[in-house]
């Protein structure tokens, strides 16, 4: 076989076949049908033309550019995905209720290890109030003793804007962070879930000894049960990896553990809007102290039941018949 | 998809296989101190941009205070997107890659070789904090080292292979015209040599021209023209050897050749 001659006769296929690539990018807007019907000819034409220079003409030029134009558009044509605003649209509306319904048992044993910690932190600060020092800091913990609760300040000090960006972003990173650490065959996910569980309950146990219960109340009602709920439920994210890891029984274990990953990463990814609405909650009602705690225990609660009241929608319809 | 330890083999069109090298852990992570920089000088210029612009519009705002809370809620926003979003942005946006990987050479595949989806490229990023655990990429070094493919652990979990796939290479002479009888380890030597071109010192590269020469002509006497001893200005060996190969700069995905 002749190189200049396999060379001269393909390249004009190569050439059109790279710009038909070019073309179609990443969007894949760029194409007709005819184009990409092309593209998957010209694809072909690659690819044998590859096999073939890649056993008569091994270490040349053209061989290491055809592989690469063959990988290119092995990439490309490999998996098509629909436009991410649809698809973004099917998962926030049909797949996610159902991917929440489906995690009940690690939603239900994360509930469980919150509950748990938080009755832990109850108890250990109230046999010593100084144990919630290490959660609230010295400064906080002076200045309860004084009948002040931090909580006034940062309503007052901090504008709303920033307060609820501040709040929405580390909200995220600790959802995001419960769900990733899962990974460590969960024990990540064990820690922060206990150690949050443990903060809030001493946190709450503290408030009650310095009789500053209904200021904290007042605080977090808005927020608070939606806010911790979608913690629990970025930290039973983190179990279902660590399901996945420790228990492979119909399947080997880099495929549970990567089946477990994409719905728990799917699991966390629907709380993520949430965050910011609550965000926007408690930088802007939280702080409210004019308004009764009594109504914003009502916007805490509604908050929380419009969150479940989703997660029972119904599935994806079922696919259109042939 | 195969494997071998060193490759990523994937099935392609015509059951032709695709194979292609495996990244190293060293290469990856040049590419990741790359991006850290990319990260750190963006949120350092946006930063300093969106604060500077703040206070130049708080100086003639009534409600100087709100300006500055929302400038720094804007960069308290980017910092978070480009904490966690800056992969997952890049992979998407650059067909698995990111700056740091696109100057390494390397690329994030699935592992049937087709491009990164959002879905795993979500993974494997999320799952960069359990392998920077416990200090620098101490998980995901080790799992690096027990997978067979090379994965680390967000690898495994995504289903994602990170491979070498060095970018076009740039304007380079490619030789047009070989004499008759030319072997394909003859084309190759001379498609490397001229591929090299630029990247070789003067001296070397003469010498090397040289070699070329004086082994074409025993092989392929009259290919290469004489040198014309009695021309003012003679023709160096590189000059003489691209002439006679009918070389042209290309920066095309593949040379024109004549046959």
């Amino acid at each position: 076989m002749d190189y200049g001659r396999f060379t001269a006769e393909g390249a004009p296929h190569w050439q059109a076949t790279t710009r038909l690539l070019d073309r179609l990018g990443r969007r894949r807007k760029g194409l007709d049908l005819d184009e990409l019907d092309a593209l998957a000819q010209g694809h072909r034409r690659v690819m044998g033309d590859y096999a073939v220079a890649r056993t008569h003409f091994p270490g040349t030029a053209v061989t290491a550019r055809l592989q690469r134009l063959a990988f290119r558009g092995h990439r490309a044509l490999a998996r098509i995905e629909a436009p991410w605003t649809r698809r973004l649209w099917r998962f926030l509306v049909h797949d996610y209720p159902a991917i929440f319904r489906a995690a009940s048992g690690p939603l239900t044993v994360a509930l469980a290890i919150f509950c748990g910690a938080t009755l832990l932190g109850i108890v250990l600060a109230g046999v010593d109030p100084g144990f919630a020092e290490i959660f609230v800091g010295a400064d906080a913990m002076a200045g309860m003793r004084r009948g002040e609760i931090w909580t006034d300040e940062v309503g007052h000090l901090v504008p709303p804007a920033l307060l609820s960006s501040q709040i929405f972003t580390n909200n995220m990173s600790v959802a995001l962070v419960a769900c990733g650490g899962g990974a460590l065959l969960g024990l990540g996910t064990l820690y922060l879930l206990v150690m949050n569980g443990v903060m809030f309950g001493s946190v709450l146990s503290l408030a009650a000894h310095y009789d500053l219960f209904d200021r904290l109340l007042a605080w977090i009602a808005a927020h608070g049960p939606l806010e911790l709920f979608l913690i629990v439920v970025a930290s039973a994210a983190g179990f279902q990896i660590a399901w996945g890891q420790l228990r492979w029984a119909n399947q080997s274990r880099r495929e549970s553990f990567a089946a477990a990953a994409r719905q728990a990463v799917r699991l966390v990814g629907g709380t993520l809007p949430w965050f910011v609405l609550l965000g926007l909650v408690e930088g802007n009602v939280s702080p409210l102290m004019e308004l009764a705690t009594s109504a914003k225990a009502v916007l805490g609660l509604a908050l929380l039941g419009m969150f479940l009241a989703y997660t029972r929608l119904p599935g994806p319809p079922p696919p259109a018949a042939p | 998809m195969g494997q071998d330890g060193q490759h990523g083999t994937f099935e392609g069109a015509l059951d032709v296989s695709l194979e292609l090298p495996l990244a190293h852990a060293g290469t990856r992570a040049v590419a990741q101190a790359l991006d850290l920089m990319v990260v750190s000088l963006l949120v350092i210029v946006i930063s300093v941009v969106v604060v500077g612009g703040a206070i130049g519009l708080a100086a003639s705002a009534v409600d100087n205070d709100t300006v500055l809370a929302l400038a720094v809620a804007g960069m308290l926003i980017f910092s978070f997107l480009a904490q966690w979003g800056y992969f997952v942005g890049c992979e998407m946006l650059m067909e698995g890659q990111s700056p740091g990987k696109a100057v390494m050479g390397i690329r994030v595949v699935g592992q049937d070789g087709a491009a990164v989806g959002l879905l795993a490229s979500l993974i494997r990023n999320l799952l960069r904090i359990v392998d920077l655990f416990p200090m620098t990429y101490g998980v995901g070094l080790l799992t690096m080292m027990i997978s067979v493919r090379g994965q680390r652990l967000g690898d495994l979990a995504a289903g994602t292979l990170v491979v070498h796939d060095p970018p076009m290479p740039r304007t380079v002479p490619r030789p047009t015209h070989f004499p008759d009888g030319f072997g394909v380890d003859d084309v190759a030597l001379v498609e490397d040599f001229f591929a090299r071109f630029q990247e070789l010192m003067p001296e070397p590269r003469r010498h090397l021209a040289e070699g070329l020469l004086c082994w074409l002509e025993a092989t392929h006497p009259g290919f290469v023209e004489a040198e014309n001893h009695a021309s003012i200005e003679p023709l160096s060996p590189e000059r003489r050897l691209s002439d006679a190969f009918a070389t042209v700069r290309t920066a095309e995905t593949l040379p024109s050749v004549e046959a």
